[in-house]
């Protein structure tokens, strides 16, 4: 069965940082040169923009504390570690004072949209994908968001959510599996 | 962070049962993801963001949201007091934070209980704080701010009065001096007095150690209440704060 394949052109993205990788950025910096990354990063995970702009004000809090003793190197390997750590505490928060149902249930099963091959024909994919993506349990859509959407690899993974490579490799297979089975419905 | 988890490591076995129709899936569906674009902020988020200016309707980034009940009512327009005029009550406090804490895990007793305004939408106020510590409520009464704080084992009160402390009234064994500021400690009842900013700060619920932490990291330009729900975080993190089973 053929997927229709919506491709991006990334080529005309601009240079992610003119910073010195070799200099401790200031906070302005961050924000300005990786400000979109940041919240793309966190649109992806947290699945709407309010809650993403949410997020992203947490990480820039979190980002000016962490200035003070970042060690130059992977600034974007940094940020994005902050930004998926973030957005796991927040669940785990709102799991502790729940003001909707998390889809957390390990047996709910993603609901496909009807005609969903139809509506991945059409330039509105990564819509109705970020909307199954958002489905996920967020201990599987951080991983697969780093590893599918970002390339990071498991071992970097299980760095910067602080598991075992094995369960990031778990959580990625079963987030895929997730989608895989709401995408053929 | 910290996360337990069992999952063993996989071995070549555990994918075996995997067939090639699954790894094509797992392909597509790798590359869809990795298809997804970049997606932009909102017109001039970032900027005001970085502007400090409300990002969106109702919400103010950060810590001003968390603090601005307690602290711009209490300290616009305050200056550094020469004069020692404010001996904080200290068995009073005590009093009213074991009150806090009675209000808030539902124990027994006749204290007598502040009436707390509870923060309705947390939102604001935890983005600085951890998960493990939630702000629950702020008090103003008579010129007392309180700020509670607490995860599901304890609470941490932290007092603001307006002046200067005067510490020779304050029993002598009892002095200190923690991050470079005047303080007072009553290590029994987890009670530490610091001046700062023109203001008397009470922290009840901290061991001197744990308030030292956040006292060296003062950024003095900033309000003390600021770092105080600033540095809570770094508390939680680094010093092991009891986590929320």
């Amino acid at each position: 069965m053929g997927l229709a394949s919506a491709v991006v052109d990334r080529t005309d993205r601009p240079a992610r940082s003119q910073l010195d990788p070799a200099s401790v950025p200031t906070w302005d910096e961050v924000a300005h040169t990786h400000g979109r990354f940041i919240y793309s990063l966190a649109y992806r995970l947290a699945g709407n923009h309010h809650d993403a702009q949410d997020l992203v004000q947490d990480v820039l809090l979190r980002v000016r504390r962490g200035l003070a003793t970042y060690q130059p190197g992977n600034l974007e390997g940094w940020l994005s570690r902050i930004t998926t750590n973030a957005f796991l505490d927040r669940v785990r928060k709102q799991k502790r004072r729940p003001t909707q149902p998390l889809p957390d249930d390990p047996d709910r099963v993603i609901e496909g949209s009807p005609g969903v091959e139809a509506e991945m024909a059409q330039s509105d994919l990564p819509d109705h994908l970020q909307a199954l993506l958002a489905e996920l349990p967020p201990d599987y859509r951080a991983p697969i968001v780093l590893k599918d959407v970002l390339g990071y690899s498991y071992e970097e993974i299980a760095d910067h959510l602080d598991i075992p490579i094995g369960t990031v490799r778990s959580r990625i297979h079963r987030g895929r599996s997730r989608l895989r089975d709401a995408l053929a419905v | 962070m910290n996360q337990t988890d069992h999952t063993p490591d996989p071995t070549p076995a555990d994918d075996a049962h995997l067939s090639l129709d699954d790894e094509r899936w797992e392909r597509e569906i790798t590359a869809l993801l990795s298809e997804l674009p970049e997606v932009d902020p909102p017109d001039g988020f970032i900027e005001r963001a970085i502007d400090h200016r409300p990002l969106h309707a109702g919400r103010t980034l950060g810590v001003a949201v968390c603090v601005a009940a307690i602290v711009v009512a209490a300290t616009v327009g305050l200056g550094v007091l020469d004069q020692p005029d404010v001996v904080p009550g200290v068995d009073d406090l005590a009093a009213r934070h074991q009150a806090s804490e009675a209000s808030l895990f539902g124990f027994g007793g006749d204290t007598e209980r502040p009436t707390f305004e509870i923060l309705d939408d947390q939102d604001d106020a935890d983005l600085v704080l951890p998960p493990e510590l939630e702000p629950k409520g702020v008090s103003d009464e008579a010129g007392l701010e309180q700020g509670l704080w607490a995860d599901d084992d304890e609470a941490v009160s932290v007092f603001v009065e307006s002046g200067v402390v005067d510490f020779a009234a304050l029993p002598a064994q009892g002095r200190r001096t923690i991050a470079g500021l005047p303080a007072w400690v009553d290590d029994s009842r987890r009670i530490v007095i610091l001046q700062a900013d023109g203001r008397a700060i009470t922290i009840v619920g901290l061991d001197e150690g744990d308030v030292a932490v956040i006292a060296a990291d003062i950024d003095r330009e900033s309000t003390w209440f600021d770092a105080v729900t600033d540095r809570l975080d770094r508390l939680t993190s680094e010093l092991g704060w009891p986590s929320v089973s």
